[in-house]
């Protein structure tokens, strides 16, 4: 089995709490992105002079620092936004230890993996918010501040499925996301 | 591990540390800030914004525990415009199908329903969940009500009035409907001290 790409999947967790609205999705993805980039970044220099376990201590320490940045810069911006996404940040150290367990050059594994969760994380959002309750950018104002008090779009038409807008939704959501990949893109390999 | 990566591990650890901590103190102030306004927001949506020009939470009037069924101690808040008072924010607590729904109710100087809303409840998803203003407009149909109004108004159609209750959740209507007509009930009856000696 291909373990070099089954880290990404202690990301899930944060990824299915925090796709419940676009606006959530938007600014956890930003701080993902930005926390894995980053450790990456910081990880490269420090690779040479550590063993392989203290690497792993070293991105863990790294993570959670960024992480406690990101939490506390969001909760300067916009305390709802905040208070959505605060229990799910901190898991995302998880597969910033995996940068270091997963061997070749961190900045580009953390850019990978970065991009690979942020647009995952905007794809869900989309589609739960608009299948799920059938608005999009509800609440824009946590997010973009009191001009984008009336961006709120309803999708009229559309029947609402509430059971998107739950974590198990959004997990079923995954599963035939992932499903509709293989189907159509079948030279994708197998990965976890 | 050689004594390398322990020392280059324990200057991360306080470099991290320091980092961490110099964040807090700077940033201490404006979260508060923010977590204010968070709050007042949460309460005072109720309230549409050219009713009041005031700072309605900084002064609460505390009500005590049992006090309109609230079984912990709560606090009114008195909204008003130019200093003339214009509204009235009263918790009140009620015993739903499920647990304990508590409501905040914005009342008029002259005893009229401006608006309620829904702060917390236990009801049953899809049932009487519907009495919060997000899900149904339900609740809107108390707004502009008051307690002199016909009698009729206020029963439920199952006791021949006029309020359409929530289908599958008698009980919570219920609940919620005597909710209401207490804290009007509190009003008319604390007017003054609610109104801070202010006499229409």
């Amino acid at each position: 089995m291909n373990l070099r790409h089954s880290w990404l999947l202690l990301a899930l967790p944060s990824l299915l709490g925090c796709s419940g609205l676009l606006v959530v999705a938007l600014s956890f993805a930003a701080a993902t992105f930005s926390c894995l980039l980053l450790c990456g970044l910081a990880l490269m220099p420090l690779r040479r002079h550590l063993t392989p376990t203290a690497q792993v201590i070293a991105s863990l320490l790294i993570a959670a620092t960024l992480l406690s940045c990101a939490s506390v810069l969001l909760q300067m911006h916009s305390h709802e936004l905040y208070r959505s996404v605060a229990l799910f940040l901190p898991l995302l150290a998880a597969p910033c230890a995996g940068l270091a367990l997963g061997g070749g050059s961190t900045v580009w594994g953390g850019l990978r993996a970065g991009l690979g969760i942020a647009s995952l994380a905007i794809v869900l959002g989309i589609l739960r918010e608009a299948l799920g309750q059938a608005t999009l950018l509800q609440h824009a104002n946590w997010l973009f501040g009191d001009q984008a008090h009336d961006w709120p779009i309803t999708l009229t038409g559309l029947p609402a499925m509430p059971l998107l807008a739950t974590v198990s939704g959004g997990f079923i959501l995954l599963g035939v996301l992932l499903a509709l990949v293989r189907y159509f893109l079948p030279a994708i390999q197998e990965r976890p | 591990m050689n004594r390398a990566s322990i020392l280059l591990l324990g200057g991360l650890a306080a470099l991290a540390v320091s980092l961490l901590s110099a964040l807090h103190a700077f940033t201490a102030q404006p979260i508060e800030a923010q977590r204010q306004a968070a709050a007042e927001r949460v309460l005072l949506d109720l309230l549409p914004p050219a009713l009041y020009d005031n700072q309605p939470l900084a002064n609460p009037l505390p009500l005590a525990a049992g006090l309109l069924e609230n079984p912990r101690p709560a606090s009114s808040y008195l909204a008003t415009l130019g200093g003339r008072p214009s509204a009235v924010l009263l918790p009140v607590s009620a015993e739903g199908y499920s647990g304990r729904i508590s409501l905040l109710v914005a009342i008029s100087p002259d005893g009229r329903l401006i608006s309620s809303k829904v702060l917390q409840h236990r009801e049953t998803a899809g049932l009487g969940e519907l009495i919060e203003r997000r899900r149904s407009p339900w609740l809107s149909g108390f707004d502009g009500m008051a307690l002199a109004d016909d009698p009729a108004r206020w029963a439920l159609r199952d006791e021949g009035g006029a309020v359409d209750q929530i289908s599958g959740a008698t009980v919570t209507s219920r609940a919620v409907r005597d909710a209401l007509q207490r804290s009007l009930r509190y009003f008319d009856s604390h007017r003054a001290q609610l109104l801070g000696g202010y006499v229409p």
